[in-house]
Formats: C-alpha cells, sequence, structure tokens
C-alpha cells in the first residue's frame, strides 16, 4: 500500500486521480444542493407568479383555507425571535469562552468543557420541554399572559444554541498564539487589555463563524420554538403574545398545504427567505474576508 | 491582580449563570427519565396499546441510519471542503460559496425532508423506508460537514502546506500527510456533535423514514427512530405509561447522542495528545 | 476530467433507478389522530403477511390526499370529507367523538353550544361571564387543516384568525397546554379520559359511546386508489374492520 502512494512511478497518476476524486465529490455536493435549492426556487417562483410579490413579502393576514397567504409577520417574528436569543445567547457565550480559555484552568476548565458538550448533545425537542416546563409557567407567573409567546421561544432557543456558541467562541479563543499573549503582557498591557485589544480581535475570524453557525441554527430551528410560541398566525400579538415564525409556521401548515396542494409554493417561498435571509447575514457580518492574507 | 481583570470576572460570572441554566435542563431531564428506568426498553417491540411496549428496533434504526448517514456526508462534505480550500484560488466566489453553505444550514429540516419526499420518493419510487430516511439526513447533514471541515482545514498554517510543497510533494501527498492529520482531531470533535444532531431529527424522518418499524431491519423496511417514537408517543401515545415511556426514551436519547460526543472528544483529544509528541508539536496551541 | 465526470454521473442513475417501487411496499399516510390506530392494526396485520412492507408516515388529512393522488402514498387516512376523486375509492369508518376539555381553573363543567359559539368567537373573554371564576378564556386551537377544526368551525362559526389563540399540532399537545395554563380551553378528538382537565358536559350532557345526542362528530375516512394490488385492498379491509377501533375512540356511526 504504501510502496503503491509513494512510489515515485505512481506520483502523477494518483495526483491526477485524487484530482479528479475531489473535484468529483465537490461537484456532486454542489449539484445535490443546488437540486435542493431549485426545487425551492422553482415553487417560490411557481407561487409568486400567482401572487403579488410585494403583498406576499411585507403583508401580514394569513388564512391558507381562504387564500390569504402573506408572509410579512413571519419574517418580522422570526427576526424578533432570533434576534433576541443572539442577544442572550452571544454575552453569555463569549462570557463562557473568555473564562474557558483566559481564567479557567485544570478542574474548572475540564469540567466546563464537558458540561458544554454533554448540553450540545441534548436534542432540540428536549430544549422545548425544559421551555414548557420552566419558562412558560414562568413568564405566565409574571403576569404575562399565557406564557406561550415569542419571548419565551427566544428564551428557550437562547438556551438552545448557548452550547454551540460557547464551544465555537472558546475554540476561536483559544487559537491565539500564547506567545503573543507573552508579548503583550510584557508590554505592560493588564489582561483586560490584553482581552479587548488582542484576543478578541486576533479571534474574529473564528467568532464570526461562531455567530453566524449560532444564529442559522436559532433561524432554522422549529420543534423546540413550536412548543413554546403558540402559533397565533395573522396579528402581531406583542413581544410576549402568541405568535409564529417562519419555520413554526412551514410546520403548522404543512398539514393544509402538502406537497401537490396548489399554494404549497408559499412554504418554499419561506424556506427561501430564511436561506437568502442568513446568506445575506453571513455577507454583512464579513464571514471569510481577510482569509486571502492568512 | 485584582486591577484590569473586571472583565475577566464579568465573564467569570456569566459562565456560572450559563453553566447554572444548562445544568438545571441536563438535571430536569435525567429525573424525569431515571425515575422510572426498566431495562427491557432496550429490546422489547413498542406496543400501541398495552403498557410494557420497547423501543428495541428503534434503537438499532438510529444507531444504523445515522452512522450511514455520517459514512455518505462525511467523505463527501470533506473532499467537497478539500476542493474549497487546496485547489481553488480564495475569490469572491469562493467566499460566496462558503457562505452559501452556511445559509443553507438556516433551512429547515422538514423542508429538507419534504424536497426529499419530493425527489426520493416522489421520482425516484423508493418507499418510505431506512434507506429514504438514511438518504435524507445524509443530505441534511452535507452543509454542516463542509462547514467544519473547511474550518478545521483553514487552522492549518499555511507554511506547513507551502513547506510540503516546496520538498517536492504532490497535492495528494500534502492533503494526506500534512492537512488531514493537522485537521484530523477538530474533525473527529465535530463528527461527534454532527451525529448528535442527526440522531436527534424527528421531523424531517416522519416524511422519509415512516412511523413504524418492520419485523426487521432491512433497507426497504420503515424506519422509525427513537425521536420520531419520542415524538409520536408524546403527541398521540395512547399507551396506559406513555408519560413515563416518553421520559425513558428521552432519556436514552440523550445518553445515546451523549455517548457519541464524549467517545468522539476522547478520540480527538488523544490524536492531539499523539500529535504532539517529540518533535510533531503544534505550535501555537496552547491546551 | 469531463468523461470521468460523466461516468460518475451515469453509475450513480444506475444506482438510483433499480427502484420502480417494489410490490411489496404499502405507505398509508394521513391524519395525525388516526396514525396510533393505525399503527395498531399494521402492526397486527403485517404478522399475517410478512412478505409486504408497510410503513406508515403522518402529515395531516391532505397531506394524506394528495400523496394519494400523485402516487406517493397507498392508503389515505382523513378526518375530513375530501369529496370523491375519479379513480379513488373511500369508505367510512366511523365516527370519533369531540370532546372539549377546559382547564380546572376556570371553574366550569358545563356549558350550552350558545356558550362555546360566545368563547371560540372571542365575544366573551372571562370565565366569570359564565358563571365561573374570574380567568381570562385562553384559547387553544388546532391549526387549519385538521379535521377536529374544520368539524369545531363549522358548527360553531369560524374562530376569527386575529384572536390570540395557542396552535397546537396534535390531541396530546392540545391537552397539555390545556392542563398547564389556567383558564384554557381546546378541544381533542377520540372518546379518552384524560387525567388534569375537566371534560366539558354540553348542554348538561357528558359524551358517552352511542350517545345520539352528542353534537361534535368527526368521521375518520380511508382513501386508496381503484387500481389496487390486492394487498392494499386486504389492509383497507382490515383497518375498516378492526375490532381495535374503539379503543382509539372510533365508533359504528349512529346519526344520519
Amino acid at each position: 500500500m504504501k510502496a503503491l502512494f509513494f512510489s515515485p512511478r505512481t506520483f502523477p497518476q494518483i495526483d491526477r486521480m485524487w484530482r479528479q476524486i475531489v473535484f468529483a465529490a465537490a461537484f456532486s455536493v454542489l449539484a445535490l444542493l443546488t437540486l435542493m435549492v431549485l426545487v425551492l426556487l422553482f415553487g417560490a417562483m411557481s407561487f409568486l407568479r400567482h401572487h403579488g410579490v410585494i403583498s406576499t413579502l411585507l403583508g401580514h393576514e394569513w388564512d391558507p383555507g381562504r387564500g390569504q397567504l402573506q408572509i410579512g409577520l413571519f419574517v418580522v417574528e422570526s427576526v424578533v425571535v432570533a434576534g433576541l436569543a443572539m442577544l442572550v445567547a452571544v454575552p453569555f457565550g463569549l462570557g463562557v469562552a473568555i473564562f474557558g480559555t483566559q481564567v479557567a484552568v485544570g478542574f474548572e476548565r475540564h469540567g466546563l468543557r464537558w458540561t458544554l458538550t454533554i448540553a450540545s448533545a441534548v436534542p432540540s425537542v428536549a430544549y422545548g420541554w425544559w421551555g414548557l416546563a420552566v419558562v412558560v409557567p414562568g413568564l405566565r407567573g409574571l403576569g404575562r399572559g399565557s406564557g406561550y409567546s415569542l419571548f419565551a421561544a427566544g428564551l428557550v432557543l437562547a438556551l438552545m444554541i448557548l452550547p454551540t456558541f460557547s464551544v465555537l467562541a472558546m475554540e476561536a479563543l483559544s487559537q491565539v498564539p500564547e506567545d503573543w499573549h507573552q508579548a503583550s503582557l510584557a508590554l505592560g498591557a493588564n489582561d483586560d487589555q490584553n482581552l479587548v485589544r488582542l484576543v478578541l480581535p486576533a479571534s474574529l475570524p473564528g467568532l464570526r463563524l461562531a455567530f453566524l453557525t449560532a444564529l442559522a441554527r436559532a433561524v432554522g430551528e422549529t420543534m423546540a420554538v413550536q412548543m413554546v410560541i403558540g402559533g397565533a398566525a395573522g396579528r402581531f400579538h406583542g413581544l410576549f403574545g402568541p405568535g409564529a415564525t417562519l419555520t413554526t409556521q412551514i410546520l403548522t401548515d404543512m398539514a393544509i398545504l402538502p406537497n401537490g396542494s396548489p399554494d404549497h409554493g408559499v412554504l418554499d417561498l419561506m424556506a427561501m427567505v430564511l436561506f437568502v435571509g442568513v446568506t445575506a447575514m453571513t455577507g454583512w457580518v464579513g464571514y471569510g474576508q481577510g482569509r486571502a492574507e492568512k | 491582580m485584582s486591577r484590569g481583570r473586571s472583565l475577566h470576572q464579568i465573564a467569570a460570572v456569566a459562565t456560572l449563570v450559563a453553566v447554572a441554566a444548562l445544568c438545571w435542563v441536563l438535571i430536569a431531564l435525567a429525573r424525569d427519565g431515571l425515575g422510572h428506568w426498566h431495562w427491557w426498553l432496550l429490546w422489547r417491540h413498542p406496543r400501541e396499546i398495552q403498557a410494557g411496549g420497547g423501543v428495541g428496533p428503534e434503537i438499532v434504526n438510529t444507531m444504523t441510519m445515522v452512522s450511514l448517514a455520517e459514512c455518505f456526508s462525511l467523505p463527501l462534505g470533506w473532499c467537497a471542503a478539500v476542493w474549497l480550500s487546496e485547489y481553488v484560488k480564495p475569490s469572491a466566489a469562493v467566499r460566496w460559496l462558503e457562505r452559501l453553505f452556511i445559509g443553507l444550514q438556516s433551512i429547515p429540516a422538514i423542508v429538507v425532508g419534504l424536497v426529499a419526499f419530493q425527489v426520493i420518493i416522489g421520482a425516484l419510487h423508493w418507499p418510505l423506508s431506512v434507506g429514504t430516511g438514511t438518504v435524507a439526513l445524509a443530505i441534511l447533514n452535507l452543509p454542516q460537514v463542509v462547514v467544519f471541515s473547511r474550518q478545521a482545514m483553514a487552522g492549518v498554517p499555511q507554511s506547513l502546506r507551502e513547506g510540503s510543497l516546496a520538498l517536492g510533494a504532490t497535492s495528494f501527498q500534502t492533503v494526506w500527510t500534512m492537512v488531514l492529520p493537522a485537521s484530523l482531531a477538530s474533525l473527529v470533535d465535530q463528527m461527534g456533535l454532527s451525529w448528535a444532531r442527526l440522531a436527534g431529527e424527528a421531523a424531517l424522518l416522519i416524511f422519509t423514514a415512516g412511523l413504524n418499524v418492520g419485523p426487521h431491519w432491512g433497507w426497504f423496511q420503515p424506519g422509525e427512530t427513537l425521536a420520531v417514537h419520542l415524538w409520536s408517543v408524546r403527541t398521540e401515545g395512547l399507551m396506559p405509561d406513555r408519560a413515563s415511556l416518553a421520559a425513558e426514551t428521552g432519556i436514552l436519547l440523550i445518553a445515546m447522542t451523549a455517548l457519541a460526543i464524549v467517545a468522539a472528544k476522547l478520540l480527538s483529544n488523544r490524536i492531539t495528545r499523539r500529535q504532539r509528541g517529540p518533535g510533531r508539536g503544534r505550535g501555537g496551541d496552547k491546551e | 476530467m469531463m468523461t470521468w465526470l460523466m461516468r460518475m454521473i451515469l453509475a450513480l442513475g444506475l444506482l438510483l433507478t433499480p427502484g420502480a417501487r417494489p410490490d411489496a411496499s404499502i405507505t398509508v399516510m394521513g391524519a395525525t389522530s388516526l396514525l396510533s390506530y393505525a399503527r395498531a392494526v399494521v402492526s397486527g396485520w403485517a404478522r399475517q403477511h410478512p412478505e409486504i412492507r408497510v410503513a406508515i408516515s403522518g402529515g395531516g388529512s391532505y397531506a394524506g390526499w394528495y400523496g394519494l393522488a400523485a402516487g406517493h402514498a397507498d392508503i389515505a387516512l382523513s378526518d375530513l370529507d375530501l369529496g370523491r376523486g375519479a379513480a379513488v375509492n373511500e369508505r367510512l369508518l366511523g365516527q370519533m367523538p369531540i370532546l372539549f376539555v377546559a382547564n380546572p381553573d376556570g371553574g366550569i363543567e358545563s356549558v350550552t353550544r350558545r356558550d362555546l359559539v360566545r368563547i371560540f368567537s372571542g365575544r366573551v373573554h372571562h370565565w366569570q361571564a359564565l358563571g365561573g371564576n374570574p380567568r381570562p378564556i385562553r384559547l387553544v386551537a388546532r391549526p387549519s387543516g385538521s379535521g377536529a377544526r374544520a368539524v369545531v368551525s363549522q358548527s360553531l362559526g369560524e374562530t376569527p384568525q386575529h384572536l390570540a389563540q395557542i396552535i397546537q399540532l396534535s390531541n396530546g399537545a392540545v391537552v397539555r397546554a390545556v392542563e398547564e395554563t389556567p383558564g384554557a380551553i381546546g378541544y381533542v378528538e377520540g372518546d379518552r379520559r384524560w387525567p388534569g382537565v375537566v371534560t366539558l358536559r354540553i348542554g348538561g350532557q357528558a359524551y358517552r359511546p352511542g350517545s345520539r345526542g352528542w353534537p361534535f362528530y368527526a368521521f375518520p375516512r380511508i382513501y386508496w386508489r381503484q387500481a389496487a394490488s390486492p394487498a392494499v385492498f386486504s389492509l383497507v379491509s382490515a383497518l375498516a374492520q378492526s375490532s381495535l377501533a374503539p379503543t382509539f375512540g372510533i365508533f359504528p356511526r349512529t346519526g344520519p
């Protein structure tokens, strides 16, 4: 085996074959995913051909039984829920990552890593049950309506993405070389200055990826959100009232707009909005920028 | 020492809060499930109306379907990442391609399931089965594999590659003897996480693998997994012991995913340690 | 490079096509509320027909219907009357009562039909107005497309979309939400004793199997293609005649 792989005579052939395999794999991955996106795009376009683009994307009337299909409100509520989740999860996650890489040693560090690892193994539905058992009654106890609300969904999502975000952020922070630390401290920086001026900027690309992965997860989560959000469509009931996001409404109305029904395309459109939104977000945050210099 | 460390203290407090909340979730789940644990759950067949059904076939289905899906998606996604990071010159188009992969992760699993349903069952006429579910899971997993493989390879210093190529190695040798070993630990780690994520997936499999199990395992047999069984017991279950059954199945599922993640983590730690043997240290990695 | 690629695509194509669906495979698809029943019947039927694979999938009544039309499903389960297509057979399974359940906190155990109309159209907001405790009423409903919702809105009038109702996707989820939310009221299919919630009497009458005056029934049906294999017909008659039906709340039809 080794002889075959590394004898000078077979080098060029193997290298060429390898190139082809890699290209074929990349090509088929792209083809598969493009096919998926095309199926969605096709559905969305055929829906939009019969309904106004502006009114569909910006309107709030929703009653599939009567053919009222406007998704604007779901877009807004998706942004609210995901935004709330990120707002809660990112500071805490950053705190965890800073503590885990800069402060903790020995037992603390190991304990933290293992807790995060196990927590990221918990299926998302389990966070939904926790939301039902703790967050919803809690909000109700505070006199905030029935407790099923956008706010509850945001909190559940925040907790769900916290381990993922922390683990990735921790990885990003630990990539900063040790000698940079030493150099910075030798120049008289204190620990906080070291953190703000050196560690965080140096690990920015990794942090961007952590942020975006967490965001994609939060935006795409369905079951856990559906369990606590209440599912009211057609009108905005406030942060503490029931609502529906793009994903939960896809799940809910799969029953009345299944594959093959005339208006099924609106669900494809909702999925496309999610996908385009998050992809645009990656561009806006600047993921992948400045890799060439590295 | 107390001066100039206030940010670190805030971080410590935040960590405490976060860990407490996560432990709350974990302990609540464990207490629910272990309260009435029965070992026969592991091998019995499910029952509809009587108490005492198990989830034996569901365990087998979860293990096989998720592992097979990983077997399809990992090599494919990894090769695609190799192509992106070793063979293509960095350009705006490549950057947008990478962003596309992140965006793809936000498509809800249920939508992926529906597209798989349309194509695999609708156009290729496969039955609702283990096979269909496995392929759907593999497709769901692909964007994630590409993103994390790409990230692991980006962590390998460019100087290693240049050195290897300068010594006359072909790009094949560079990837297999330099880039792969250097990124292996991180890859294994991420593999565990993606295994766990797939094992917890229910929405996608309701449409592609079905809600019941066949008399024996087979590629074209219906393939309910633990997560799907859990969903159906919690929503429409009629067995008298449904509450405890749901709790037990939940804790079993979590135990399985945790086991996968812990195994991957241990393996990846081992790889890191072995590579840090004399003369092969990875500069800059401070563990 | 290109020839290599072509060969690979060809190989992939060959791998995927031999699946003109094996005859020995039946897909049952449809209403969530009938899935437990289907699972119970199928597990018995499959023991007598070990050569045939039966897979069950959910998705709701409409999903089953469209799946049947597109050829993805062989038997569709529905708790709605979807009308009869050209080449589709229909069979009534019986009737399934729809019960109204309320949180004990509301302090009401019996309502009239008019009360229900007022509750579900959003005209009363407090249990006090109906003689109960001073608690706001919270509606828990199923999504449009569910059979139970269709029956309820047909006989009580459509629930306005703008009400802050809590939508739950299944009977189990509705009961759970009602049980845990003070002042909640919702409806479920099937004749089951649910612990933790009050099953409301309507006009003084409690539901009993076979009682004629009960106003809320769903009528579950199965659909299959006329050009179906004998195995499908066999499974259809097993579903239609199973002695398990009453255990799952499906009773012989009494009314018109």
